[in-house]
């Protein structure tokens, strides 16, 4: 069987799901304010091992800080951090010990080569062997370039590099915050290619981006939020199968409308000209059609509409948060 | 603490500052005594003033001032190395791969300050031991001899003491920019407060002790004032320091009191500081 998508390959491995067995990362109430503004509310998240979280939001909706107090950069004002069983907010270096980050731009000492830059890391976490400096070159692709001088390097053979050194001590628990931010379209594929193989392989990731088709591409599951709170989280495509629209064509529309506005399980009801566009479960076509059908309203088109993770997420933050540009695969 | 001295240590290394400061530590002293001599040797100029800058270019006089010279330019270099290093991990946001990392912050601070300490000691090392090799050939040179004296264990001894008096007020100047920059997160404010106070602390001290009693004596607590005061000690055998010079131990007392207090309040606000990460609220 030939896959090309990357989340086809992990799905039809069929291992994956073995080898969810035990939560990496747990946190709860965690909360952040900066004076009377609230960066992060109360958030809870939870990642199972082999899993790719994907943390969504508009700009400014609270990630890169919920990121930062994981990795205790920033402190929290309250809630808990677990990282592997270990609390984060009282044992930080033990927590953190298997954790392999980058966050925001990737952040390097400009005038020491690639390998250089890897060793400052390795010696941060206490010492790597020599020989796996190449094995984390030769998987991000920069083999060949680590003696030059990063301030030389691109930005996507920097973001390579973060990620090589995030990788270094062969971490259980990978974040890594806006992995392809200022890239070009080239650029973008090559990391999201990266992330699939990685996640591939089985690495635990917290992806936080705001390149929704990104997220859709590599992620298990998402958690969105905005201004600071969870507004929405879940497997990606019960997700997006929550929230289908099934465009409906009819004789009356009034009548329909009036109908369909008492069934509970119909959730809104738009229309478009002669399009009625009903936000409901998938599953339920039939059990639509039936109801018009007993009622004496005739069905011209019943069709479902799938919908984007962009779309849901649009739907869900509000219109005034419209998310960054989509990748380009 | 091991491994992260080992990473500061390779930061300083491979940073091309670090070596540029010192050829410039080197090459001026070398430089200031290369012009001192010639000028020495034209007509008009004082045999008595010709002596003492010969002497000061040959071995033993080369010694206490050079370490004078490196007292002086080397705590102005210092500062900037200093600031620099800590500053960039801040403007580069090298620091947050650091600390996110695991490394504890106290650690990281004790870590960076032992290998700018060790740059305080190779700054007053390495130049010390090119003048004194230097001092050979121009004593061949303005035919004098090598050494007027013997070396012995008095003698080594001190050289010890005036290394030991050279290094501890330019710890003490590490310790001021250290701190400055942990405080303000900026390198340039790390150098211009470091280098302002080397030049207001003086002035300072002449204004309280020209304003006398009580307040005349506040000088005697300001860091430069015992740093000079130190350095009046360095020579060979007993040296005669002007009336009214601070006692050593007075002065190492407040040096010390003083890099204590950097030290812990850079310790301080940084352990309890967060990190800042660009687009975090």
């Amino acid at each position: 069987m030939v896959m090309t998508d990357g989340r086809a390959v992990l799905r039809g491995r069929g291992t994956r799901d073995e080898r969810v067995l035990d939560t990496v990362l747990r946190v709860e109430g965690l909360t952040k304010r900066y004076g009377r503004r609230v960066a992060v509310q109360g958030l809870a998240l939870k990642l199972r091992r082999g899993e790719v979280l994907g943390l969504l939001g508009p700009n400014g909706a609270g990630k890169t800080t919920a990121i930062a107090m994981i990795l205790g950069l920033v402190r929290p004002d309250a809630g808990t951090i677990e990282i592997l069983g270990v609390d984060a907010t009282r044992e930080r270096e033990r927590a953190l010990r298997r954790v392999g980050a980058i966050i925001e731009s990737p952040s390097f000492y400009p005038y020491l080569s690639g390998i250089d830059n890897l060793r400052v890391l390795a010696l941060a976490r206490g010492g790597v062997p020599e020989r796996r400096f190449a094995e984390v070159l030769e998987l991000v692709g920069l083999t060949g370039r680590e003696r030059e001088r990063v301030s030389s390097y691109s930005l996507g053979m920097r973001q390579r590099l973060a990620i090589a050194g995030a990788l270094l001590h062969q971490p259980e628990l990978l974040i890594l915050d806006e992995p392809t931010n200022g890239l070009d379209p080239q650029g973008m594929a090559e990391i999201r290619q990266l992330i699939l193989r990685l996640a591939a392989e089985g690495q635990t990731i917290l992806l936080c981006s705001h390149l929704l088709y990104e997220v859709q591409q590599v992620c298990d599951r998402v958690v969105i939020l905005s201004q600071g709170q969870v507004v929405a989280e879940g497997d990606v495509e019960e997700l997006l199968a929550q929230r289908t629209r099934t465009a409906l064509r009819v004789d009356d529309p009034p009548r329909a409308i009036e109908l369909l506005s008492e069934v509970e399980w119909i959730e809104r009801i738009e229309q478009e000209g002669d399009l009625l566009l009903l936000t409901m479960p998938s599953e339920r076509q039939f059990e639509l059609s039936a109801l018009l059908h007993a009622h004496g309203i005739a069905v011209g088109e019943l069709r479902v509409q799938s919908r984007t993770l962009e779309e849901f997420f649009l739907d869900v933050t509000g219109p005034s948060t419209t998310p960054g540009g989509r990748g380009v695969a | 603490m091991r491994t992260l001295i080992r990473m500061e240590l390779l930061k300083l290394r491979k940073r091309r500052m670090t070596w540029i400061m010192l050829g410039m530590l080197v090459g001026l002293r070398l430089a200031g005594t290369a012009f001192s001599v010639f000028w020495s040797s034209q007509a008009g100029v004082e045999p008595e003033i010709r002596e003492r800058i010969l002497a000061s270019a040959t071995l033993p006089n080369t010694i206490p001032d050079a370490l004078n010279f490196i007292a002086g330019l080397g705590a102005f270099l210092l500062a900037i190395l200093t600031a620099a290093s800590m500053g960039s991990e801040y403007s580069w946001g090298t620091l947050r791969a650091i600390i996110g990392s695991g490394v504890p912050r106290s650690r990281f601070l004790a870590a960076k300050l032992i290998a700018l300490s060790t740059a305080a000691v190779a700054y007053t090392v390495v130049p010390l031991v090119i003048v004194v090799g230097a001092a050979v050939p121009m004593a061949w040179l303005l035919d004098r001899p090598i050494m007027a004296s013997g070396i012995d264990g008095p003698w080594v001894g001190d050289v010890l003491l005036m290394m030991a008096r050279t290094v501890l007020p330019l710890l003490a100047q590490v310790a001021m920019a250290f701190a400055i920059t942990v405080v303000t997160r900026s390198q340039a404010a790390g150098v211009g407060v470091a280098l302002a106070a080397t030049f207001v602390e003086p002035l300072a001290a002449l204004v309280l002790d020209m304003l006398g009693g009580a307040l005349a004596a506040i000088a005697d607590y300001l860091l430069l004032v015992n740093a000079q005061a130190l350095m009046q000690y360095n020579g060979f055998g007993t040296v005669q320091v002007p009336q009214g010079t601070l006692s050593q131990t007075h002065a190492v007392l407040v040096i010390l009191d003083w890099m204590a207090l950097y030290v812990t309040t850079a310790l301080l606000v940084f352990r309890r500081r967060d990190i800042e990460v660009r687009s975090a609220a």
